[in-house]
């Protein structure tokens, strides 16, 4: 498989506090990559740095051979990488429709209709779509942010904690519609703490602890590796 | 009522106003057209303050802008004898420009300290409207500035079908892409960002818009009145315009023309108030947004199609 995204040697502090400290990874075409580390390790920093708002300090981020660190927001989300947040962010005063249209209408001026259909049933929301984001469950909320990064036709989809809050069921059909993003060719960058979903679904893991990477490879070696035992449980 | 209904009784109830309108001046004093007239000016400020109300920032310095297209206007009749048109499309360019220029660093900043940008700039444009003398006659303003139109009769005519025009096209930009992407980004503009949409050029365009049609109401004030004055401008101005946004409904053409026949109704209703007009004013916009949230066509526009 290619690379499609690089994080090559990626630093940023916030006053003294270095939130990423020369992380390196890379992503493959077509893969789930899973993203995993303590609290305040620096994942979500990774998806910030990633998607331009926040400006690496030192390192660099090239999505397809190019470098694309300090571009603004909304050109990185146009270039194709897209996101979803560890805290739901909807339009909550819009339908789930308005959600959806506003977010294809930027990559799609014809045909709209037919892509948003299409987005919203490749979530299972197409029964929803008159109901206001904001009368939606949690779990809906949370494949609503999935459906709206999905709406940009991205190469690259990065989600933070999808399965945060839900129950057994419905982390099984978010997973079961991330299978299903992995088989239409998108790479997807998971951040997680259920570990079960990461072995479930993602062929590799990258584990971050205060801002570097300790360790990277297949999860069930990830799972045994020293470093990252002592990074979640601390030494004896 | 349906959707269906309630659009079909929206465009008869148009209809029938435009009809209306059209006969009025058969029927209408020299005083009561010059309230229409005024009505139309208002409607148009409010019509283009709501592009930048509908994307949730709140701009003070709208009756600047209105007053750049005025000067402009009214500088290159006066001083240059420019033609009627050559002077309105000239002032409106003006304003939108100014528009564009001022957005430029105040929408590096958001909510309140926006609107703290655009009051200073307003306070700015302010004493040079009163104090660059050689230019807009400091406080003694312009006067003998021509109007095309001998009669009242015949500008309300023209003023009717640039109104028409203007609230034609702020529907349509309403219900177009930009307005979706107006309206996401008062819902969250961050995520608007991450969700690929150019917030700022989106902003700079509604603002650009909003000034330019200010600017257009400027020009036509100006050539209506064969007078343009410091006053007519200060940011007193820009809050009345506010007020009846807000009054009428934010993020809708509807309320935004309501919102402008009540900010210059109301002031001429209360007129048997005197000296309590304002006090007046004030207690009925507080009502409004206690009760009305939505504004007054946003809250009936809301119960009618909920029925």
């Amino acid at each position: 498989m290619n690379e499609i995204l690089r994080i090559e040697e990626v630093s940023k502090r916030f006053g003294g506090i270095a939130a990423l400290n020369g992380a390196s990874f890379h992503m493959r075409e077509g893969e789930v990559l899973g993203l995993i580390g303590p609290n305040g390790s620096g994942k979500t920093t990774v998806f910030n740095v990633i998607t331009g708002l926040y400006r690496p300090e030192q390192g660099r981020i090239v999505f397809r051979g190019e470098n694309i660190s300090g571009q603004s927001v909304h050109r990185i989300a146009r270039k194709g990488i897209s996101r979803t947040f560890q805290a739901t962010r909807l339009f909550f005063n819009l339908s789930v429709w308005e959600n959806v249209r506003t977010v294809c209408e930027i990559v799609t001026r014809k045909g709209t209709g037919e892509k948003i259909e299409e987005v919203l049933s490749s979530v299972g929301l197409d029964g929803k779509k008159e109901k206001p984001a904001s009368e939606l469950t949690s779990a809906e909320q949370r494949l609503l942010m999935i459906c709206m990064g999905l709406s940009l036709s991205p190469c690259v989809l990065l989600l933070d904690e999808p399965t945060a809050g839900m129950n057994a069921e419905e982390v099984a059909e978010t997973l079961r519609v991330i299978e299903k993003i992995k088989g239409q060719g998108c790479s997807v960058l998971l951040i997680e703490h259920n570990m079960a979903a990461i072995s479930s679904i993602c062929e590799r893991c990258v584990v971050l602890n205060y801002g570097k990477l300790i360790a990277e490879g297949p999860v069930h070696e990830i799972q045994r590796n020293p470093h990252v035992i002592e990074a979640y449980l601390g030494k004896d | 009522m349906n959707q269906w209904s309630v659009r079909s009784f929206r465009n008869v109830a148009v209809l029938v106003l435009l009809i209306c309108l059209c006969f009025m001046p058969r029927f209408l004093n020299e005083y009561l057209l010059n309230i229409l007239i005024m009505t139309f000016l208002w409607i148009m400020l409010t019509v283009s303050l709501n592009f930048v109300g509908t994307m949730g920032y709140i701009s003070i310095c709208h009756a600047t802008f209105y007053g750049i297209g005025a000067y402009v206007a009214g500088i290159l009749t006066f001083k240059a004898e420019a033609p009627f048109v050559v002077s309105l499309a000239s002032g409106a360019l003006g304003a939108g420009l100014a528009g564009v220029l001022l957005g430029f660093p105040a929408f590096r900043v958001r909510g309140h300290y926006f609107a703290i940008a655009t009051l200073a700039f307003s306070l700015i444009l302010s004493l040079v409207f009163s104090n660059w003398h050689e230019v807009t006659g400091g406080d003694r303003g312009l006067t003998g500035i021509f109007s095309p139109f001998l009669t009242s009769r015949g500008y309300y005519f023209l003023m009717l079908g640039i109104v028409v025009l203007t609230v034609v096209v702020s529907h349509l930009v309403l219900n177009s892409r930009l307005g979706r992407q107006l309206v996401t980004i008062r819902e969250d503009e961050d995520l608007a960002q991450q969700m690929g949409i150019n917030t700022m050029q989106v902003k700079l365009v509604a603002f650009g818009l909003a000034s330019l049609v200010a600017g257009l109401a400027g020009g036509l004030m100006v050539h209506y009145v064969n007078f343009v004055h410091p006053d007519f401008f200060t940011f007193g101005y820009s809050f009345s315009v506010i007020m009846g946004m807000l009054m009428g409904g934010v993020g809708t053409t509807g309320g935004a023309v309501l919102g402008g026949v009540i900010a210059v109704g109301l002031p001429e209703l209360l007129r048997f108030t005197v000296g309590w007009r304002y006090i007046v004013m004030g207690f009925v916009l507080i009502l409004v947004m206690i009760l009305m949230p939505k504004g007054i066509y946003g809250t009936l526009s809301h119960s009618l199609s909920k029925r």
